[in-house]
C-alpha cells in the first residue's frame, strides 16, 4: 500500500497521465482511502485545468511591430540600443 | 571570435565546419522554409517567425523576470539577437529550440542585472530545490470552480497568483501548463534535466494550488444561509 509521501512523489506524473497502469491503480487505491490526498490530487488537477484554460499573459499589443522596427533600424550586426528599456 | 555576451548558444562550434546540416531535423522543423528565407534577408519571413513564436518567448521571459516591462524588453532583445545571428543557425536543432535558448540567456541576463541591486533573484534561481513541499490546504474545492467567476476575473486571479510564485517554479508552470510545452521541451528550454523540471513543476503547481484555494474551495454555509442570493 502506498503512503501519502509516496503519493506526493508520484503526483506530478499522475497529473500528467504519465504513470504505468499498475502504479495508477495503486495511486487510485490510496486516493480512495485517504481524503486529504484525494483533496490535494483533485484540486491540483483543477489548478492545472484552470491555468491551461485561462489563456493568461497574452502578448502585449503591437509587439511584432516594435520588434520589427528595432530590427529595421538596427539591421543585422548592429543592435539597436535605443529601444524601450535597453 | 567569441560570441557577444547574451548571444545565442549557436550550434556547437563543430557544427560550423560541418558541410551538411542534419537533414532529418530540417525536414521535421516546420519553421525551416521561413528560416531559410530570413537567412537570405527576407524580413517578412522573419516577421512570420516572430508572430509564431512571440507568445512562447514572452511567457518564458515573463516567468523568469516576473514583470511585463522586463519580459517585453527581453523578448525584443531575444528576437533582435536571433535576427543578428540567424546566419549561424545551421539546423542542428529545431529553430524554436534555438530561439528559446536565446530567450533563456536573456532571462538570465535580466536576473544578473538585478543582482547588482539585490542578490536575491539569481540566488533564488540557482538554489537547490527544497526536498518536498507539503500541501497545507485540504478543504475540498467547488466542483466547478470556474463557474464562480467570469473569464476576465479568472484570468486576473490566475495571473496575480502565478506572479507571486518564485521565478523557477513560475516559469516551469507557465511553459508547461500555460504554453503547453511537453516536459522534455520545457526542460530543454530552461536548460534543466527532466527530473529537475518535474520537481519544479510539481512544486509550482502545488504552491499555486495553495494560493488559489481561498478562491475556489467549498464555502461553508451557515444554517439559514441556504437559498439566499
Amino acid at each position: 500500500m502506498l503512503s501519502c509521501k509516496d503519493l506526493l512523489e508520484e503526483l506530478g506524473d499522475y497529473l500528467d497521465d504519465d504513470v504505468s497502469a499498475a502504479l495508477r491503480r495503486e495511486l487510485e487505491e490510496h486516493l480512495a482511502d485517504c481524503r486529504p490526498c484525494k483533496v490535494v490530487a483533485d484540486s491540483a488537477m483543477q489548478t492545472v485545468k484552470i491555468v491551461t484554460e485561462c489563456r493568461s499573459f497574452e502578448l502585449p499589443p503591437k509587439f511584432t511591430a516594435r520588434i520589427m522596427a528595432r530590427i529595421r533600424t538596427g539591421g543585422p550586426g548592429r543592435a539597436d540600443r535605443g529601444g524601450k528599456g535597453t | 571570435m567569441e560570441p557577444p555576451k547574451g548571444s545565442p548558444p549557436v550550434d556547437s562550434p563543430a557544427s560550423n565546419t560541418a558541410p551538411v546540416p542534419m537533414e532529418a531535423v530540417l525536414r521535421s522543423d516546420p519553421d525551416t522554409p521561413d528560416v531559410k528565407r530570413a537567412q537570405a534577408g527576407d524580413l517578412a519571413a522573419f516577421e512570420a517567425l516572430v508572430k509564431r513564436h512571440g507568445r512562447r518567448v514572452y511567457r518564458m521571459l515573463l516567468g523568469i523576470a516576473g514583470n511585463e516591462a522586463d519580459a517585453e524588453d527581453g523578448m525584443q532583445n531575444a528576437f533582435v539577437k536571433a535576427w543578428q545571428h540567424l546566419g549561424e543557425f545551421h539546423g542542428d536543432s529545431k529553430f524554436s529550440s534555438w530561439l528559446m535558448r536565446i530567450a533563456m540567456n536573456e532571462g538570465l541576463e535580466i536576473l544578473r542585472r538585478r543582482r547588482s541591486k539585490s542578490r536575491k533573484a539569481l540566488v533564488e534561481w540557482d538554489a537547490e530545490d527544497e526536498e518536498r513541499f507539503r500541501p497545507r490546504s485540504v478543504r475540498p474545492w467547488e466542483e466547478d470552480p470556474e463557474s464562480q467567476y467570469s473569464r476576465a476575473e479568472m484570468r486576473e486571479i490566475v495571473e496575480k497568483e502565478i506572479m507571486k510564485l518564485p521565478a523557477k517554479y513560475r516559469v516551469a508552470v507557465m511553459l508547461r501548463d500555460l504554453e503547453g510545452l511537453d516536459t522534455q521541451e520545457a526542460a530543454a528550454a530552461l536548460g534543466l534535466n527532466v527530473a529537475t523540471l518535474k520537481t519544479r513543476l510539481l512544486r509550482g503547481r502545488l504552491m499555486l494550488r495553495e494560493a488559489l484555494a481561498p478562491y475556489f474551495r467549498l464555502k461553508v454555509r451557515r444554517v439559514g444561509e441556504a437559498g439566499h442570493a
